[in-house]
């Protein structure tokens, strides 16, 4: 009988770990087309319809551009990268629920690396998502402003904007440890784009009360942000605001959300 | 003194002889003077004790009996020299005591005066040698847990004695890297920051082992000398690396019979390496104690079957002692390690397979076994044999490939076995394993589980609402009821405590029924029976169903049917809590229980 003979490894490092969690996360993603063409195809039909409906605000003065599809290419992005949310939130949700994060904690793993690298797959996914919705935007005549190294930063930011919708998806996950509490995000998330400046430049809204909605609003300054490159070419102070809040709110979601699961899961 | 001693002529220690000078256990449990670690033996499996010139012996009714000169020993029995006892494998000889080696020689002549009988006695009595055998050191004190005694593989080995692998054996067949990157080393010390990514090396060297410092920024030492070039080690040798001290043992040397650790460590000392140990643990969910100040201890290589309803605190239990879930109360140790303070170090010794097998609907087998093994860092060189291993061992070579959302539950059930054993845990959670599987695929689960434990001696915590699982495969079986044990030991033994047996009797009339309770109630109490039957469960001493048929065939009463019915551990836990096991789950306070 043997009782003690394998050499142990009680940890393997923390890239290591990154890598592993990463891989699955990347593999769980994208092995379920049946929730990512969805959240795909729901920001194109969107694009669809509004860029043929709001054509006529192109008319009212001081509109920013004449292509109505270039005005809302930005609020695209930034509802594509809504879905990031769910996506993310609901692969841990799953996991709590479904009892794997348990086997993860029984795990030499860090918690911290448990609940970021999840978010690998979903930045795969955010990240060509962008890229198509960029590519049908410039098929159907979008013209980026700020060049081709707009286009590169606008990327660059909306890979930021999956970062930061992943993260809140993580946090609600790590909070409630439910999958329903997690889809209901994406009514959040509707409600709150289009109470935004995301159809109308903040300037142009006539209701008063709308327009302090859409400044109060953060999604208006993630719109704008992305819609600067687009229409108005390097806007400084759009980019800053809008890259400012991004970063902002990853941070804070990333770390409410490995503080709640910290609490949730507590292991000794 | 008794004029015989005790010979392990065969099994794990063969070679030892005792001297019984005081009352020894013999058993598989820490507590034992000589601890047999094998499943056939019992936890307290019989005495020695000296009696006069000779020793008795007695059986501790033990599961599997103790044999003397091959018939079973009921009681006790006095030993002579040649009697052959049996314990488990372990084969044990009666030897007459030797005669000293070299007798004093009479003298030559008679001294010129002879001696005088001392004016008083001595001040000071015969002090014992200073330093005697091993073996006979370890037995004689009180206390010593043998379970450390257990033989070593022949190869030369590092016992890590302090540090964050306290407690861990590495054997050395081939060259052994200690240092902190996962990456580098085979011994990992990630959380000593005085320890280099490659440290040191362990290499074997005939029969022997050399240590050579891999230009490590702090050093390595031999006993406390800090060393240039490799240095050949002997048994007893200290390695120090950072904050861990590392013993050499070389050759089939017991570990217990190593020297103390230079730094000894209160949370490993004593314990037995495999062992579960908790004292009063509680966990309180508000104002509900969903465990409720339990004890337990379960021996190495036992599995202890842990049987209770839904919601009676099982899972809960499981949970605190796999670190998932703070204690409130208490305390539990897993091969020495504190679950509350040693998290990281309990979680590398146990391999769980928790209540709903924790499986990705989205990865196949082979990609499950990749993701556990890398969490647990288990070197890339060795993941696809290990993997390959145990996938076949489980029996999902030929579906390991597929998605686990085409799984059927057994085959799940049999992936998550797979997954809890890819670091060779030394101790097995199973919480409900077998809940929702088919006969086959159950009775395929407990041979796997019974081979761990016989073959790679793991010890098993097994929770289960079956009292046929708990009766197959547990060796003790703990009850526990609204978060309390209620009762513990084998199921043999538990039956044996409340054990009658009921005879239940349905009359071919109805109307005969009372004729039939009168008949039967000679023979005992009678108690609760299915529709139309009456059952009485029989005095002690009434064993014979013939003595019932006989007497109900006297009254002329016909019956449709007799069935006797031995004692089951529901009919324990119907006794050590009024209630029946089964169904008894269905209670409010169920909810408690953590899924």
């Amino acid at each position: 009988m043997s009782t003690s003979v394998a050499v142990p490894r009680v940890s393997s490092s923390v890239a290591g770990q990154v890598r592993t969690i990463a891989r699955r996360s990347i593999a769980r993603t994208l092995r379920q087309p049946a929730v990512i063409i969805p959240n795909m195809l729901f920001p194109l039909f969107m694009l669809a319809v509004l860029s043929k409906a709001g054509n006529q605000a192109t008319k009212i003065p001081g509109f920013p551009t004449k292509s109505y599809i270039t005005f809302v290419l930005g609020a695209t992005l930034v509802q594509g990268a809504t879905s990031a949310a769910t996506l993310a939130g609901g692969l841990l949700a799953e996991d709590i629920e479904g009892g794997f994060m348990n086997r993860m904690l029984l795990t030499p793993a860090s918690k911290s690396v448990l609940i970021i690298a999840q978010l690998a797959g979903v930045l795969i996914v955010g990240f060509l998502q962008s890229i198509i919705f960029l590519l049908v935007g410039l098929a159907f005549g979008v013209t980026v402003k700020a060049g081709v190294g707009g286009a590169l930063v606008l990327l660059a930011i909306a890979l930021l904007l999956v970062l930061l919708f992943g993260s809140i998806g993580l946090f609600t996950a790590a909070a409630a440890g439910s999958l329903a509490q997690v889809q209901a995000l994406t009514g959040l998330f509707i409600a709150l784009m289009f109470l935004s400046s995301m159809l109308m430049p903040r300037n142009l809204i006539k209701h008063e009360w709308f327009k302090t909605i859409a400044t109060y609003n953060p999604f208006s300054y993630l719109v704008e942000a992305t819609r600067s490159l687009l229409v108005t070419g390097w806007d400084g102070q759009a980019l800053a605001l809008g890259i400012g809040i991004a970063t902002g709110g990853v941070i804070l979601a990333l770390f409410g959300a490995v503080i709640v699961l910290q609490r949730t899961l507590e292991r000794t | 003194m008794s004029d015989v001693t005790i010979a392990i002529v065969a099994g794990a220690e063969s070679g030892r002889e005792l001297r019984v000078e005081k009352s020894l256990l013999v058993g598989r449990g820490p507590g034992s003077d000589l601890v047999i670690p094998e499943p056939d033996v019992s936890t307290r499996h019989a005495r020695l004790t000296p009696s006069g010139s000779a020793i008795s012996i007695e059986d501790l009714e033990s599961t599997n009996g103790t044999f003397i000169n091959g018939e079973r020993l009921t009681g006790t029995r006095l030993l002579q020299a040649g009697d052959v006892i049996q314990v488990g494998t372990t084969t044990l000889e009666v030897r007459a005591q030797k005669p000293p080696a070299d007798p004093p020689k009479p003298p030559a002549s008679p001294p010129a005066d002879p001696p005088k009988p001392p004016a008083s006695p001595p001040a000071d009595p015969p002090k014992p040698p200073a330093s005697p055998p091993a073996d006979e050191a370890r037995l004689n004190l009180p206390g010593l847990q043998l379970t450390r005694a257990r033989v070593i593989p022949t190869l030369p080995t590092l016992v890590l004695v302090t540090g964050q692998l306290a407690g861990t054996n590495v054997p050395v067949g081939e060259q052994v890297v200690v240092g902190r990157d996962a990456a580098l080393a085979d011994v990992i010390l990630d959380q000593d920051s005085d320890v280099s990514r490659r440290h040191a090396t362990f290499s074997p060297s005939g029969d022997g082992m050399t240590v050579q410092d891999l230009g490590s920024t702090n050093g390595t030492f031999v006993n406390g000398q800090r060393i240039t070039q490799a240095v050949a080690l002997a048994r007893g040798d200290q390695v120090q690396i950072g904050e861990t001290v590392i013993e050499v043992l070389i050759a089939a040397q017991p570990v217990a019979a190593a020297a103390p650790a230079p730094t000894p460590i209160p949370e490993v000392k004593g314990q037995a390496p495999n062992s579960i140990e908790v004292k009063g643990l509680v966990k309180q969910f508000g104002e509900h104690r969903a465990v409720d100040g339990i004890d337990l201890f379960v021996s190495p290589g036992e599995i202890y079957g842990f049987l209770g309803p839904n919601g009676a605190g099982k899972s809960t239990t499981v949970h605190m002692l796999t670190t998932l879930l703070p204690v409130s109360g208490g305390t539990a140790r897993i091969a020495g390690f504190d679950v509350m303070k040693q998290g990281p170090q309990v979680r590398s010794t146990i391999g769980v397979a928790l209540q709903a097998a924790a499986l990705d609907p989205q990865l196949n087998s082979w990609e499950h076994m990749d993701l556990q093994m890398a969490l647990q860092g288990v070197p890339s060189s060795e993941r696809k044999q290990r993997r390959e291993e145990l996938i076949e061992r489980v029996g999902l070579t030929q579906r390991a490939s597929r998605r686990v959302s085409g799984y059927s539950g057994g085959m799940k059930r049999r992936l998550d076995l797979a997954l809890a054993l890819v670091h060779r845990p030394r101790v097995l959670f199973l919480d409900e394993p077998t809940t929702g599987l088919d006969p086959q695929s159950r009775t395929a689960l407990w041979e796997e589980v019974s081979r761990l434990v016989k073959e790679e001696g793991m010890t098993v915590f097994l929770t289960t609402q079956y009292l046929e699982e708990a009766d197959v495969l547990a060796d003790r079986v703990g009850i526990i009821d609204r978060g309390e044990i209620v009762a513990e030991g084998t199921p043999a033994q538990l039956k044996a405590e409340i054990g009658r047996p009921t005879v239940e009797v349905t009359p071919v009339e109805g109307t005969d029924s009372n004729a039939v309770s009168d008949v039967l109630g000679r023979f005992g109490e009678l108690v609760s029976a299915a529709h139309r039957g009456v059952a009485v469960r029989l005095r002690p001493g009434i064993d014979d169903l013939a003595d019932v048929v006989r007497a109900l065939d006297a009254q002329s009463l016909k019956v449709a049917n007799v069935e006797l019915h031995a004692p089951s551990l529901d009919d324990v836990f119907l006794v050590k809590t009024g209630r029946s096991l089964e169904g008894a789950g269905e209670k409010p306070d169920a909810a408690a229980e953590p899924a």
